[in-house]
């Protein structure tokens, strides 16, 4: 080989290996996560749960957690100064939040004939389900509270939401998925790559964890085992709500009492199901459609889920799983 | 390249051997572990003779001086000096033997020294990786390739400073060893 | 073997081009991980992880001992005050303080490794209840 093919030689393997050297080096940058904060804090009267994404690292769990409250101060009807409580005791309240919420969530009260009703306050107050008052309401009571449960009855115009007098607005329901409305929209607008925000185990995931925009792994907590996962959702945004009969019960001469009450009844669910997870592209709409698909029961559940193009996933009480609609899971293995 | 099997050329040997261990033992002793560098980084002195050995007398007898090293890390620092000793040494040497075929044509002897002393360092790593089990010690590497470009640097210059006057020596009248 | 007076040729240039290149992107790597989460200290013993140490756990244990070294931790890093070994070098590498550095007693098989809590991945970002 002539000394000048020798040089041409070397020189192609030196930028070979380069090249290949930056290939792997560019490959690892992209599969390497970004900077991320976390956090885990109460709101709500709730575990919220935070992980932000981003070139630097961000500093925006602990703002987060303040709009959470803020909503809060509006929807809970706990709190005496809140447009909710004041609707609780005046029959009125001029608020958009709360009359957003009531617009949104009247189709999914008729959809489901009444079982899924904000007004089922009196009812709720009843059971107190994770409350220190917590029991099993005597059947008169429940029948007398029964009386001011009527969806129908709840108006909302413009601003304005107007409820029959006695009657008693309950956002419990839907609280966590709007609050993850909230946070998504408050930390799309800081700019950020990504991030995934539990409220109470509804989450909301958006944009990614990496450049190479690998997808949000959203796992389900198993129904039964508190220790175990059922499996885990792939999802590259969106909002992911779970209601199960697992979350806040008690159980009183053998009986399973658990707080996702048919508005129709007064009493809990009779459900096939021990566990419902919407995913959705709406925090407040998977969150209230995750208690109305637990109400329904699975069949009936298809048709609603089609209208607002959501997924969801099924558990029975007998353990067996199905999906329906759009949605990657994955089960593990048991 | 080819040696005579000569009786000169074996007291040659034994003279770079003896001289190979006299710089691994005073390299130990002045310099057991430079401050700001990774512990169990050398200054690689008694790297000038493995090449001077295989410069002159041919590859095997480098070898022989590699194994005597490790032999003498063995008894005087234990198993595992010895170990690593040898893993860094057949490397480096290997590399030794492939390159000096060009030396004085693309490259001379701070080429030569300079990836002995990168190959000798990686051979190390590999062995306390293999050793310990983990990878995280590759970590180290990056700094001892640092180090070995330097001190590559300065055994290599000596050599080619050395070289050209040591040959008018040893060849004097004659052709070859 | 030639003899040869010339102190530097092409091939040199090439050998210190190559291992420059290399030095530097083995410099760079550590940027492409990040550098803010809370540390973990990983003993490995013959090459199996023996135990973790969460480095920003205030109930974390100050001081193991493992095969005769005896390693001490802090918030801000790992060292090993004393070890059996004949070398020492494991006592003279000092302090680590970063993800990826690492302390090797490479006679008793015993390496302490810094991570970054966040790089131990787990199979879910969040759970949904």
């Amino acid at each position: 080989m002539t000394q000048r093919r020798k040089v041409l030689l070397s020189i192609a393997v030196v930028l070979l290996a380069a090249v290949a050297v930056l290939s792997v080096f560019f490959v690892q940058r992209r599969k390497a996560d970004y900077e991320m904060e976390s956090y885990q804090g109460i709101a709500m009267g709730t575990i919220v749960s935070m992980k932000l994404y981003d070139e630097q690292t961000p500093a925006l769990c602990k703002q987060t957690k303040q709009w959470i409250d803020a909503l809060e101060q509006i929807i809970s009807r706990r709190i005496e100064t809140s447009p909710v409580a004041a609707l609780n005791r005046t029959g009125r309240c001029k608020n958009g939040v709360v009359a957003a919420t009531v617009r949104q969530c009247e189709p999914i009260s008729a959809a489901t004939d009444g079982a899924f009703d904000l007004t089922i306050g009196d009812v709720s107050a009843l059971w107190d389900f994770g409350g220190e008052h917590e029991r099993l309401p005597a059947q008169s009571e429940i029948e007398k509270a029964l009386k001011t449960v009527d969806y129908t009855s709840l108006a909302a115009d413009g601003d304005t939401v107007t409820v029959n007098d006695g009657q008693s607005l309950d956002l419990g329901a839907v609280g966590k998925g709007l609050a993850c409305d909230w946070v998504k929209d408050a930390l799309q607008k800081s700019g950020i790559k990504g991030g995934v925000v539990s409220v109470g185990g509804s989450i909301v995931a958006f944009g990614s964890r990496n450049r190479a925009g690998e997808p949000w792994r959203v796992a389900i907590k198993h129904p039964r085992n508190d220790n175990a996962l059922l499996g885990t959702i792939l999802l590259k945004e969106g909002f992911v709500s779970t209601s199960g009969d697992y979350e806040k019960f008690f159980e009183q001469d053998g009986k399973r009492y658990f707080h996702i009450l048919d508005a129709r009844t007064g009493y809990p669910a009779q459900s096939e199901l021990c566990s419902v997870t919407v995913v959705c592209d709406n925090g407040l709409l998977s969150d209230a459609l995750s208690t109305a698909c637990f109400l329904l029961g699975e069949e009936d559940s298809k048709a609603l889920l089609k209208t607002y193009d959501a997924a969801a996933v099924f558990v029975k009480t007998d353990g067996s799983i199905s999906t329906f609609g759009n949605v990657d899971f994955t089960a593990y293995e048991s | 390249m080819k040696t005579r099997f000569s009786a000169r050329n074996l007291a040659l040997l034994g003279i770079l051997g003896a001289l190979a261990l006299l710089m691994s033992f005073l390299e130990n002793l002045l310099l057991p572990d430079l401050p700001l560098l990774p512990p169990g980084a050398k200054l690689g002195l008694s790297n000038i003779i493995t090449t001077l050995t295989g410069a002159l007398l041919g590859g095997p007898a480098a070898f022989l001086i590699t194994a005597l090293k490790a032999l003498f890390a063995f008894v005087t620092r234990g198993a595992t000096a010895g170990l690593m000793s040898a893993c860094g040494g057949v490397l480096s040497t290997l590399g030794l033997v492939l390159l000096l075929r060009q030396q004085g044509r693309t490259l001379t002897f701070l080429g030569i020294s300079v990836l002995c002393a990168a190959l000798h360092n990686l051979g190390q790593l590999f062995c306390a990786a293999a050793l310990t089990g983990t990878v995280s010690m590759l970590n180290y590497g990056k700094y001892l390739l640092l180090f070995s470009l330097f001190t590559g640097t300065l055994t290599g210059v000596m050599l080619n400073v050395l070289m050209p006057r040591l040959m008018q020596v040893l060849l004097k009248g004659e052709e070859r060893l | 073997m030639k003899a040869d007076r010339r102190m530097f040729r092409f091939g040199d240039a090439i050998v210190y081009a190559v291992l420059c290149a290399l030095c530097v992107l083995l410099f760079l790597l550590p940027f492409l991980q990040k550098q803010n989460a809370p540390l973990l200290a990983e003993i490995i013993v013959d090459g199996e992880v023996s135990e973790t140490i969460d480095l920003s756990n205030d109930e974390m244990p100050v001081v193991r001992t493992v095969r005769g070294c005896e390693i001490s931790f802090s918030r801000e890093g790992v060292r090993v005050s004393a070890a059996d070994c004949p070398d020492q070098l494991c006592v003279k590498t000092g302090t680590i303080r970063f993800p990826g550095e690492s302390i090797a007693c490479v006679p008793n098989r015993v390496v302490v490794v810094l991570r970054r809590q966040t790089g131990t991945r787990d199979p879910y970002d969040m759970v949904a209840y």
